[in-house]
């Protein structure tokens, strides 16, 4: 790994751990992306399907951005054009690693994953970490209507009952496993924290998702919630024994291939222009 | 839930009159504030208002019959 720039006096195992948090916003901000604008086509409202392409949209201009920091603070380059690592490489939200099965993965990519990423952005904002701490509100402020999209359609889906609230809940309860885990053990940010570049730890911004999660269900323990001392949490607990920090999941699998293919346009090789 | 009609005005500058540039169908006011923000976007608006067109009530006297725009 190379020298971080804008933080210079980071020591090497926090700088690293800057380093892959910036790496895993970028992925699955990529892959939220890929799935929003497969969306454009099939959703059950024309409105939703131009809403889905407008996401994708925005969360393809976020990964380009992480992007670009990567490449100046860490010397990092990630092309999704010309990326070559493997899919057991990608540090993206499990959830996303394969197509959605139906709208109701959709909505639970919008309001669990796509928030998550948004409080970890704003753990950033106003802190030392200038290259995101600058962007984080602008990019924020475009996340707002995602997350009015997916409540409104959660609170939607809430009110339908029956087998739209039923498949809902089956990918919320997938979501948010998978999506827990992206924010890894207790203080394993610590030194993020202790060193001022965010404000917040991720075990809190996990606590603060499963309340916000919560109070939009008629009853949360039907996706795997149990209200305890500190809010809601997992009713199943993880296990962090197999917790990959560098991808900061603990599915060892990968986004499918045929997804990757299609973000690197695999089968238009002969008219890459770059 | 079913969808209902909503119209979509804006206006570009502070005090200009405001325009409508549209409709849309969404089941609730909450999706319909998104709605009309992602499929209207194509100028830098100062204001965006989504309106429920059953809330709209026409004031020609032909129409006098008490009703919004969509029961004249």
């Amino acid at each position: 790994m190379s020298e971080a720039t804008a933080k210079p006096d980071l020591n090497d195992a926090t700088r690293m751990r800057l380093q892959t948090t910036v790496v895993a916003l970028s992925d699955t901000k990529l892959l939220l992306g890929y799935h929003y604008g497969e969306w454009t086509f099939g959703p059950p409202a024309i409105e939703a399907g131009i809403a889905a392409c407008s996401m994708a949209q925005e969360e393809f201009g976020h990964t380009r951005l992480f992007n670009r920091i990567l490449k100046r603070e860490f010397e990092v380059e990630i092309d999704p054009l010309n990326d070559t690592r493997a899919p057991q490489a990608f540090a993206s939200i499990a959830f996303l690693d394969k197509a959605f099965g139906s709208w109701a993965d959709l909505v639970a990519a919008n309001v669990v994953v796509d928030q998550a990423l948004s409080l970890l952005v704003s753990a950033f904002s106003g802190g030392g970490f200038d290259s995101i701490a600058r962007v984080a509100d602008k990019m924020l402020l475009e996340e707002r209507f995602h997350y009015a999209h997916a409540e409104g359609w959660v609170r939607l889906m809430e009110e339908k009952g029956g087998a739209p609230r039923e498949a809902l809940h089956d990918s919320l309860s997938r979501a948010i496993r998978d999506t827990s885990a992206f924010f890894g053990p207790p203080a394993h940010d610590a030194a993020l924290v202790t060193a001022e570049l965010k404000h917040i730890d991720d075990d809190a911004l996990r606590q603060r998702l499963l309340d916000r999660l919560a109070s939009l269900l008629a009853e949360p323990e039907a996706v795997g919630l149990t209200s305890g001392s500190r809010g809601w949490t997992l009713a199943e607990p993880l296990g962090w024994d197999d917790w990959d920090p560098a991808r900061r999941r603990l599915d060892r699998g990968g986004p499918d291939a045929a997804i990757l293919d299609e973000l690197r346009g695999t089968k238009n090789v002969a008219f890459k222009t770059a | 839930m079913t969808d209902q009609v909503f119209e979509v005005f804006c206006r570009i500058a502070p005090g200009d009159p405001m325009s409508h540039i549209g409709t849309l169908n969404a089941p609730h006011i909450d999706l319909a504030q998104v709605y009309a923000w992602k499929i209207y976007d194509e100028e830098d608006w100062s204001d965006m208002w989504v309106i429920p067109r059953a809330s709209i009530v026409s004031a020609h006297p032909a129409n006098d019959d008490g009703a919004g725009v969509e029961g004249a």
